[in-house]
């Protein structure tokens, strides 16, 4: 049997109270209704009796000491040998030693992935995302040869071949691609390198139909360029490694550099289906990372480093990559600095600047950049996308009208063009079995069996795929849809 | 330092300084001191300034308008919030209405001191919090530090430079708080302020993304909300942003409405009955003004019933940091964790 005794709530002033007196010494044996020890608040001076209950009398704290509110003095036990718990001794600095905290979430993270504390070295809250960081920052030291710095083979004689001598961007393509080849590189089918252009790397790979405009220069030692991608003129691209996703489409005077220095991982890496507009400026010293179908507008820039101020003087020097998650888009004139994600379907207001982690789908803007919108992303049901189809479908139609095609519209689903006399119908349907006759071009939703019996050229929304070789009519089709946000590739 | 001690030592500024304020009420003079110590001290060191008066609020503040008309700038302390209620004739029909009904020619720089809240068992009549009642007087100006404020300087500030009638809130539980400023900030918490004389406090465990929840509160209700942010943040990582302006009443629309517009749930807490409430009032004014459309608002204060002596009945009344915390993940869907 034993009773605790403690410091209760006197008045609203105090937080703590000073003990007078101690009326024993610890180990007494202590009898019913004896005054055991004094208090003094601001307000009061209190005599504690030890009421219905005798043993023997254990203190915790000593003679004029200041004990919390809450705090224990004292026990009575009928334990002769009573051992004094440390937890039963509340100082007023108690809970104050451990200099760190974890939250619920990190201390589950911490026990999953077996990660000793201490580690961190980290002071204050640690929360999910501070062990996440701890993570990823040990899984970059790992010296894997993927992970060693990519410089140029300056004893390769081809690559200093191409560093001096300027006639050979002068060459024609086929000149060019045919050199490249001899000297190891992939380089696909339909290829096309303009004028001045020229891609100097260790080990080259270009898939088939791709096109690089005119004096266009890329140094970078390794360099992967998927099919049907078109970068425009006058770019000028150094980096560690570029891997340029299929469809993507970089346009004229774009620039990636690696100002900052190069490092193992001054890469940069596109998706399928990206847009780099017009004057983007990507700084790549540390990665740069494009999902699918993002889009960097005109004049934007990307940077992975910041500025030059000594730390020493209590700057900041950050370095740090940056990556888009698919379909983000990066409006003109805006820049997003190191360490960013932009997350999935997320949009960033022309001229922002983004200086802090970008949300799944939402519309942030401003210097710098704030959430203005949430969810912009919405479902659509089957009926609003065929609308919106059907409306991009009628400004199609009004558009090959004013590029000389003649036009017939045969309901709000179909239309027969006619130029130099060679007439063709395009149309909408919702199922191709509806279908008697063989057509031109149809856009259909889903992909069904013997397509290619009703149609020639087809269009299939779920799938973003066509099949069929596509007329000059197909094309323009293809591209009139891509511009508003509609895409189809090759199907298989 | 505390709070206590912070407005012990404003007053002391204010009276050394200037001889023509002038502090008295019930019970604050030495020894006594003020049943809750914030004029200890005083009237020994300015008996010419620093008084004890008999127990008459009605007599008490109709005075301060007679002193302040005479050129004084009388600071008034009622013992309980709860017993402005007995002055309220002298506050309503007189002291607030002088400088409209005699064109500016007279001013009322008067300032009330009062205790409020509950949380103590101090029973019905000594632990209401009637910051709504007295807002609904025209023109009385109604301040309410937190212990994320400077109370001493808002109250310099108020007494010297602010013409206005004046209630100033003094949460019962806040005098003995150390003040959250600078080093005694928690870890977890970072503050902004507005720049305005009473300036609006904005906390944030989450500066650099966005808030899941806003809590919009006053006064010491920052203790209970101090405490659940640190909770909700160790056990479900929950980033909050907190609003506590320091004057309530004209309340600082545009303090407000800024971060409003950034929030997408929105609580307001408050100890006084949620019914006819200082959250309504502003509620009201964002919804009149298209801020809170589509947003989610909820409210949480006091049932309205008396306050029980019983402390364990008291915290059913009042809004408790449970119940708070269980509407917060409600709301936020919390549990799914």
């Amino acid at each position: 049997m034993e009773k605790f005794f403690w410091i209760p709530f006197e008045d609203v002033n105090d937080e703590e109270a000073t003990i007078t007196q101690l009326l024993y010494e610890s180990g007494d044996y202590v009898e019913k209704n004896s005054i055991i020890y004094s208090y003094e608040t601001t307000k009061t001076a209190v005599d504690v009796e030890s009421g219905e209950i005798e043993g023997y009398i254990f203190y915790f704290i000593d003679e004029g000491q200041a004990a919390k509110i809450g705090a224990n003095i004292c026990v009575i036990t009928s334990d002769k040998d009573y051992k004094i718990q440390t937890q039963e001794i509340q100082s007023l600095d108690s809970g104050k030693n451990q200099d760190y905290r974890l939250t619920a979430k990190a201390k589950l993270l911490i026990e999953e992935k077996k990660i000793d504390v201490k580690k961190l070295n980290l002071k204050g809250i640690i929360r999910e995302k501070d062990i996440n960081n701890f993570i990823k920052s040990k899984s970059t030291i790992t010296k894997s040869d993927k992970e060693k710095i990519k410089y140029l083979d300056r004893g390769d004689t081809f690559i200093e071949f191409l560093l001096n001598d300027d006639n050979f961007r002068q060459l024609s393509s086929e000149e060019k691609i045919r050199k490249y080849r001899d000297n190891g590189h992939t380089i696909g089918e339909n290829v096309t390198i303009m004028d001045g252009a020229v891609i100097i790397g260790n080990t080259i790979t270009i898939e088939d139909n791709v096109q690089i405009g005119t004096n266009t220069y890329i140094e970078v030692p390794e360099i992967v360029i998927r099919k049907n991608v078109s970068i425009g003129s006058n770019c000028d691209i150094v980096a560690s490694q570029i891997n340029i996703g299929e469809f993507s489409r970089i346009l004229n005077n774009v620039l990636v550099d690696i100002a900052g220095g190069r490092y193992f991982d001054s890469n940069f890496v596109c998706g399928r289906d990206c847009l780099i507009a017009s004057d983007v400026f990507i700084n790549a010293c540390r990665e740069v990372r494009l999902g699918d179908h993002v889009s960097l507008s005109h004049r934007s820039i990307v940077f992975t480093h910041s500025f030059w101020q000594s730390v020493l003087e209590g700057y900041s020097a950050n370095f740090g990559p940056v990556k888009f998650e698919d379909n983000s888009q990066l409006g003109s004139g805006a820049q997003v600095l190191p360490n960013i994600t932009v997350g999935e379907g997320s949009v960033i207001m022309s001229n922002s600047l983004v200086t802090s982690p970008v949300a799944k789908h939402v519309l942030v803007g401003g210097v710098p950049a704030k959430i203005i919108r949430k969810d912009i992303k919405k479902s659509l049901s089957i009926g609003q996308k065929l609308r919106i189809i059907q409306r991009v479908f009628d400004e199609f139609a009004d558009y090959l009208h004013t590029d000389g095609y003649s036009i017939d519209k045969l309901g709000d689903l179909e239309i027969e063009t006619t130029k130099d006399s060679v007439r063709r119908n395009i149309l909408i349907v919702d199922s191709l079995k509806k279908l008697s006759i063989k057509k031109d071009i149809v856009i259909v939703f889903k992909k069904e069996k013997n397509i290619n019996e009703k149609a020639t050229e087809v269009f299939i929304v779920d799938d973003k795929s066509y099949l069929g070789n596509l007329s000059e009519l197909g094309r323009m089709l293809l591209g009139f849809f891509r511009r508003r946000g509609i895409l189809f590739y090759p199907g298989e | 330092m505390k709070f206590v001690n912070s407005l012990n030592k404003a007053l002391d500024k204010l009276l050394r300084e200037n001889s023509e304020v002038v502090l008295y009420g019930e019970d604050l003079s030495d020894p006594y001191g003020g049943a809750f110590k914030v004029t200890k001290g005083l009237s020994t060191e300015f008996p010419g300034q620093v008084f004890s008066t008999p127990i008459s609020e009605a007599a008490l503040i109709g005075m301060s308008a007679g002193m302040s008309i005479g050129g004084l700038k009388p600071i008034l302390e009622i013992m309980f919030g709860d017993f402005v209620a007995l002055g309220i004739d002298q506050l309503l029909n007189h002291l607030t209405k002088f400088r409209w009904m005699y064109n500016d020619l007279i001013k009322t720089p008067v300032l009330i001191r009062a205790t409020m809240g509950g949380r103590r068992g101090y029973g019905p009549t000594h632990s209401q919090s009637l910051e709504p009642l007295l807002a609904s007087i025209p023109q009385l100006k109604i301040i309410a530090p937190s212990d994320y404020h400077n109370p001493g300087e808002l109250l310099e500030y108020a007494v010297l430079e602010d013409d206005a009638v004046k209630i100033f809130i003094e949460y019962k539980l806040l005098y003995p708080r150390e003040l959250r400023l600078k080093d005694k900030i928690p870890d977890s918490i970072e503050v902004l302020y507005s720049s305005s004389n009473y300036p609006t406090a904005y906390l944030s465990n989450c500066f650099f993304e966005s808030p899941e929840i806003l809590l919009i509160s006053f006064g010491g209700n920052s203790i209970i909300i101090e405490e659940l942010m640190d909770e909700l943040l160790m056990e479900y990582e929950l980033n909050t942003e907190v609003i506590l302006p320091s004057v309530i009443k004209p309340f600082p629309y545009n303090d407000i409405a800024e971060k409003v517009n950034n929030s997408s749930c929105i609580l307001f807490i408050e100890e006084s009955p949620v019914t006819y409430g200082w959250a309504s009032e502003i509620i009201a004014c964002l919804a009149e003004n298209g801020l809170i459309a589509g947003k989610e608002v909820h409210r949480v204060g006091a049932m309205d019933l008396p306050i029980p002596s019983s402390m364990g009945l008291e915290n059913k009344v009042l809004p408790s940091k449970s119940l708070i915390k269980s509407k917060i993940k409600k709301i936020l869907n919390l549990e799914r964790l």
